[in-house]
């Protein structure tokens, strides 16, 4: 079983000295997974709203 | 198989495996993610010369391989629609460039903010760089080009060629580090034998992450092309049942009677 390799959380944070280069990454990560997945959801609902009130009008002519 | 991916081939079948596949795709990679990042920040050993600061690899590689795959895809479709005119094919490329764009992204901040204390400096034109740089503004090229072009059909085919021809890029980068003397190093050790520089413990967590990003990357391919899928077949009678019993279920669901 793999042992957790810090002693205190600050450990963790200060990562060995090179928390300013490992955490950014970490960070930038964050923004591409919501980039991949925040956009397109919201995208997803104006196209359904769009049609949605299209097929709407369609009905009411 | 053979006809499993033609029925993948038409929009209303891709929409609704979709639907059906992506909770699972959700959870999966969820799970993957969040035990390669815990696991690779605190659980796997320093390097012995980097010290923590190697941990960025658990990001960087996935990275790299998210850029190449993207790519890979971009270019299989792309030949699907030049030479079967496979619509679906364009809609799946249009959905990938932008994932592959923020993952080559992603491989050069990390990189960057890697090289900073080991090689000292944040860039350099060296030929792995430059050619990941190159990598990143075909990606970019791409999507411009088909907000360019007005005729959906025109810009479907000349993203697809630019694809093509953006193809000889990807062994330029996968073999710079060979035939160029890079700062960049070689491709890692990943073997089992005594002598590999990289011991399990290390790389292990790596391919959580690593499967982790190939969730990700097909989460955002599935919703994307499910976007483009509404709004090329918005006027098509399936959309249009979709849609309309979405509107009762959600009726039912507040407690409307729509009948009333």
């Amino acid at each position: 079983m793999p042992e957790f390799q810090f002693n205190s959380l600050a450990e963790l944070l200060n990562m060995g000295g090179y928390a300013q280069y490992v955490w950014p990454v970490y960070v930038f990560f964050l923004l591409f997974c919501l980039f991949t997945v925040v956009p397109p959801a919201y995208s997803r609902r104006k196209i359904v709203k769009q049609i949605k009130a299209r097929l709407r009008r369609e009905e009411n002519q | 198989m053979w006809q499993w991916l033609y029925k993948l081939g038409s929009p209303k079948w891709f929409y609704t495996i979709g639907n059906r596949v992506l909770p699972w795709l959700w959870g999966v990679t969820g799970l993957l993610l969040v035990v390669g990042i815990i696991w690779g920040l605190g659980f796997s050993p320093p390097d012995y010369q980097m010290g923590d600061n190697y941990r960025i690899i658990y990001l960087h590689v996935p990275a790299a391989g998210l850029m190449k795959g993207s790519f890979y895809m971009m270019a299989l479709c792309s030949a699907a629609l030049l030479i079967w005119k496979i619509k679906m094919a364009d809609i799946v490329a249009k959905a990938v460039a932008p994932i592959g764009a923020m993952a080559t992204l992603l491989m050069l901040v990390s990189g960057s903010l890697w090289g900073i204390p080991t090689w000292g400096t944040w860039w350099i034109w060296d030929a792995r760089l430059t050619s990941s740089l190159l990598q990143f503004f075909i990606f970019v090229g791409i999507i411009a080009l088909r907000s360019a072009i007005e005729s959906r059909d025109s810009a479907a085919k000349a993203c697809a060629v630019l694809t093509l021809v953006g193809l000889v890029n990807i062994p330029i980068i996968e073999y710079s580090v060979e035939w160029w003397n890079t700062l960049h190093q070689g491709a890692s050790d990943l073997s089992l034998r005594d002598s590999s520089a990289n011991p399990p413990e290390i790389w292990i967590p790596a391919f959580f992450t690593g499967f982790g990003f190939i969730g990700l990357f097909f989460i955002g391919l599935i919703l994307r092309s499910q976007n483009e899928i509404l709004l090329r077949e918005r006027r098509s009678q399936w959309v249009k049942d979709l849609l309309l019993t979405d509107n009762a279920k959600a009726d039912t669901e507040s407690g409307i009677n729509t009948n009333a």
